[in-house]
């Protein structure tokens, strides 16, 4: 399960923010941490990377959010499958 | 995954995130890192990405062996934390499952296996059969080490100067564009002036998506409330359009009468800043052939020659309305805001690279929007060290370390003394560019094909050249020629190798890279390469080393002593060019201090090695202060920020042609494409990248994320176009050139939008090889292709008319 760190920077107006953050919070894949400024952080845990990038497509195309970075990914659990053999 | 485990990523994660936007927000100090937590079982070391020439730096965690997880570094200026796709996903290209493990020797048609050892003397006898026809063919991906190696060994060892990286296919046109100016190579501004611009031009750069981090730092200004005003000039819409304030679609070629068109009307307006001018500046032109120097005109001459690049003509060149060029004229000619010019390939493969790079200088001087941040003409590159080796370090035909020349015989005298070789060592003639030097691999040794071995480092020319059936497929059938090519995967370059080496990559190996905007990076080996890979700065100490056992004289120094000597810190001996013992000392600083002391010449001091290790990469010149402290250099010739300025200045150009410290203006024409469209083939054909996957794709195709969201080439066509021939989106065609033919999968509704009379096609896919079709018609001072324009066809399949090229 691959898990990403991300940066959603929201658009400004509380009202669209707050909006956004509700429909954010209702993804179980997304663990939201606290609004600061603009910016949101959050952990994004999916089963493969077809989901993730479903999520980000998802997080691009939301009304209230104005870009998504990507600041950490761990693919530690998917490494063991695409690993060459050892010598 | 237990639970606890996936509960602890997934704070890492969060955590991770949420120190960068606390360093976005001032709530957190941007000179410390996340500490890891001691539960984390992963160990972090810092390293610049592996991709493009932006230096973004990544966290690199490294569990049992293998590297696990990336982040963005917050302690990186250049990325303040952030990522591109691709750059998240860098650890995943050390771990394909084809990684080459062993050295490999064509026998009876069939790569077998072979010992390092033999293939070390494989190449020692064919050096030593026949030196002056030897060639290394290297890249702006080689670290700074390996290329100063390959550049000793060849120019000091050899004396031999048929060396040359990609980076001639890349930004031979940006060198020979700064070089022509200012004297001296690589930009004035950096970054910083993206975060202090008022208005940014793209000039056919795709930021969006060739370097996304740079642009997400523009972006993230907008979010923040500040009016940053975007024009993208360029021959498609991308997704870098979609962010700009101005698109202005040109047809190709005609940049270089758009860049006239506002000079013109600087001159007409009387908006150009006559100070600026007549305290900094001297005017240029080509007279008679193409150089690099050409001739001085007058300002009156200079005028006289723009006075034809009315809006008016200039929208009948290039298709851009009289308006849009009135507008790029009048923010050129305020005061009151700062503009910055960014460009890539966009100028730089192009036919007039050289003239479209001088022009776009040109107008940030006549304007004066230079000296100040956010107020710059400043080159991208595509290559992580493109800048760092290929530039700096020489690996070039005609440079030597440090900005020096091989035509130049003070210049060879001084390397000659800083190699510790006899004069007259270094050959005085100068060596076969890139294009030049294949073709002379790719023809008959009976007709004049004057190289006869060349060992390929670090790049993929079997893709990435233009016009291959000319330039590289021509070498099958070919038997006294001899292709050894160094690579971590199996490419289309050795497809048609002699002998393969399986070389380490990225953090497998120490290393030092130099981004675009003159930052020196470090950073250290942090896992095992697989199998027998090994560095390739190693393979070429090791062959060296073979040489100097035959007994070649050019592998002595004046003491006879081995031109690559190392002591470790003891004083002692060590054999690096025994695998047994590379790592028994750092060859990497050894090297590195010793190149070092080229880099004075051009006022591009670089600090010494420990000062790198410290740093998230330093901008050169690096000059040390009173304190004992290295201090960087954001703006050079600049007053405010560069201390080789003389004080009261304001602005000098220290490294003037014109020995007055002055920056030289130029004018050069429009001129025409070599190839543009015609009755039979009626396209436009453009070349290039896309988001997912970097140059051929040898890295990025082997990450399943990147290959699986990108997974082929394909053709970009307009609709109309399209249905005015009864072509369906997503059907295969054959896109035809005087040069060869491919099959492409049509995409009339993708990411990028071409205008009528126009293809795209991306480089990336192994499988289909663009550059079968490209011209790469040359520029006639750079030498560097261009692999925007061609003239091309399209042909519905089942509609009989295939015919073979």
């Amino acid at each position: 399960m691959p898990t990403s760190g991300l940066i959603i920077t929201l658009q400004p107006g509380s009202a669209t923010q707050a909006d956004a953050v509700g429909r954010l919070r209702a993804r179980p894949e997304l663990t939201l941490g606290e609004v600061s400024d603009r910016w949101l952080p959050v952990a994004l845990e999916t089963r493969d990377d077809a989901e993730s990038r479903e999520v980000y497509d998802w997080l691009m195309a939301l009304p209230g959010v104005a870009f998504v970075d990507v600041v950490s990914v761990n693919f530690e659990p998917t490494l063991s499958l695409q690993l060459h053999p050892s010598p | 995954m237990n639970l606890p485990r996936r509960e602890f990523l997934r704070a890492s994660a969060l955590a991770a995130a949420s120190a960068v936007v606390a360093q976005r927000t001032g709530a957190a100090d941007a000179t410390t890192s996340p500490a890891p937590s001691p539960a984390d079982g992963i160990a972090w070391d810092k390293a610049p990405c592996r991709f493009c020439g932006t230096g973004c730096h990544v966290r690199v965690g490294v569990k049992d062996g293998k590297v696990v997880a990336i982040q963005g570094d917050q302690l990186a200026e250049v990325n303040k934390g952030l990522l591109c796709v691709k750059g998240y996903h860098v650890g995943l290209a050390l771990y394909g499952k084809d990684r080459l493990t062993t050295p490999l020797l064509r026998k009876n048609g069939k790569l077998e296996p072979i010992s390092w050892d033999e293939a070390l003397d494989t190449i020692a006898k064919r050096v030593m059969a026949a030196p002056d026809k030897f060639a290394i063919y290297g890249s702006g991906q080689w670290t700074i080490p390996e290329g100063y190696a390959a550049n000793k060994l060849m120019k000091g060892g050899l004396s031999n100067n048929h060396i040359d990286p990609n980076a001639r296919l890349c930004m031979a046109s940006a060198v020979t564009g700064y070089l022509s100016t200012y004297g001296v190579d690589e930009p004035a501004g950096c970054y910083d002036d993206l975060d202090a611009c008022d208005v940014l031009i793209l000039w056919g750069n795709n930021m969006a998506e060739m370097h996304p981090v740079l642009f997400s730092r523009v972006i993230d200004r907008r979010t923040r409330g500040q009016k940053v005003t975007l024009i993208d000039i360029g021959t498609r819409r991308t997704r870098t359009t979609e962010f700009s304030d101005h698109y202005l679609e040109f047809k190709p070629q005609s940049d270089l009468a758009i860049l006239n068109g506002i000079a013109h009307l600087l001159l007409k307006n009387g908006t150009y800043d006559a100070k600026f001018v007549e305290r900094f500046c001297n005017f240029r032109q080509d007279t008679a052939a193409a150089s690099l120097l050409g001739d001085a005109m007058t300002f009156d001459a200079y005028k006289a020659a723009l006075e034809p690049y009315t809006p008016e003509y200039v929208e009948k060149i290039s298709g851009v309305p009289a308006e849009k060029i009135r507008l790029l004229g009048e923010l050129f000619g305020r005061k009151d805001i700062r503009i910055t010019s960014v460009w890539c390939m966009g100028f730089n493969q192009h036919s007039r690279g050289t003239n479209a790079n001088r022009l776009c200088h040109g107008i940030h001087l006549l304007s004066g929007h230079f000296g100040k941040h956010g107020d710059a003409p400043t080159s991208l590159t595509g290559q992580p060290s493109a800048c760092g080796t290929a530039r700096e370090v020489g690996t070039m035909c005609h440079f030597l370390p440090g900005g020096r020349l091989i035509a130049n015989a003070e210049h060879r005298a001084e390397t000659e003394r800083i190699w510790n070789v006899p004069p007259g060592r270094i050959n005085p003639k100068m060596g076969h560019h890139t294009v030049l030097l294949w073709e002379k691999f790719c023809t008959p040794t009976a007709q004049g094909g004057d190289i006869s071995t060349v060992w390929v480092q670090v790049t993929n020319p079997g893709q990435s050249l233009p016009n291959l059936h000319k330039l590289f497929k021509a070498k099958r059938g070919l038997p006294d020629k001899f292709l050894i090519v160094s690579e971590v995967y199996p490419t289309a370059t050795t497809e048609l190798a002699d002998l393969v080496l399986p070389s380490a990559m990225w953090v497998e190996k120490n290393g030092m890279f130099g981004n675009s905007e003159r930052r020196t990076q470090q950073w250290f080996k942090m896992v095992n390469p697989p199998g027998e890979a090994r560095d390739d700065c190693w393979q070429t100490i090791a062959v060296a080393r073979k040489l100097f056992e035959l007994g070649h004289p050019g592998l002595k120094d004046k003491e006879d002593k081995f031109l690559f000597t190392f002591k470790n810190a003891a004083g002692t001996e060590v054999p690096a060019w025994d695998w047994k013992h590379y790592y028994d000392v750092n060859v990497d600083r050894a090297l590195f201090e010793e190149y070092r002391a080229f880099s004075r010449y051009k006022h591009k001091d670089l600090a010494p090695y420990d000062e790198y290790v410290k740093a998230r990469g330093l901008r050169w010149p690096v000059v040390q202060q009173a304190s004992g402290a290295w201090r960087e250099t954001k703006f050079r010739f600049a007053e405010f920020d560069d201390s080789y300025v003389k004080r009261g200045a304001g602005i000098q150009f220290y490294h003037s042609v014109t020995k007055d410290d002055k920056a030289l203006i130029w004018f050069a024409p429009y001129e025409k494409a070599a190839e543009e469209p015609d009755a039979d083939f009626p396209f436009w054909l453009c070349t290039g990248r896309v988001l997912e996957h970097w140059h051929t794709g040898t890295m990025t195709m082997r990450i399943p994320q990147l290959s699986g969201a990108m997974p082929h080439a394909y053709v970009e066509m307009h609709s109309a176009d399209a249905t005015e021939r009864s072509i369906a989106n997503g059907e295969t065609i054959l896109v035809r050139t005087r040069r060869g033919q491919l099959r492409l999968p049509v995409w009339t509704n993708g990411r990028g939008h071409v205008p009528r009379g126009s293809l795209f096609v991306p480089f990336f896919d192994q499988r289909l090889l663009v550059n079968d079709l490209t011209l790469g018609e040359p520029d006639p001072i750079s030498k560097e292709p261009d692999y925007k324009k061609c003239a091309a066809t399209v042909v519905k399949l089942g509609a009989g008319r295939l015919n073979s090229v």
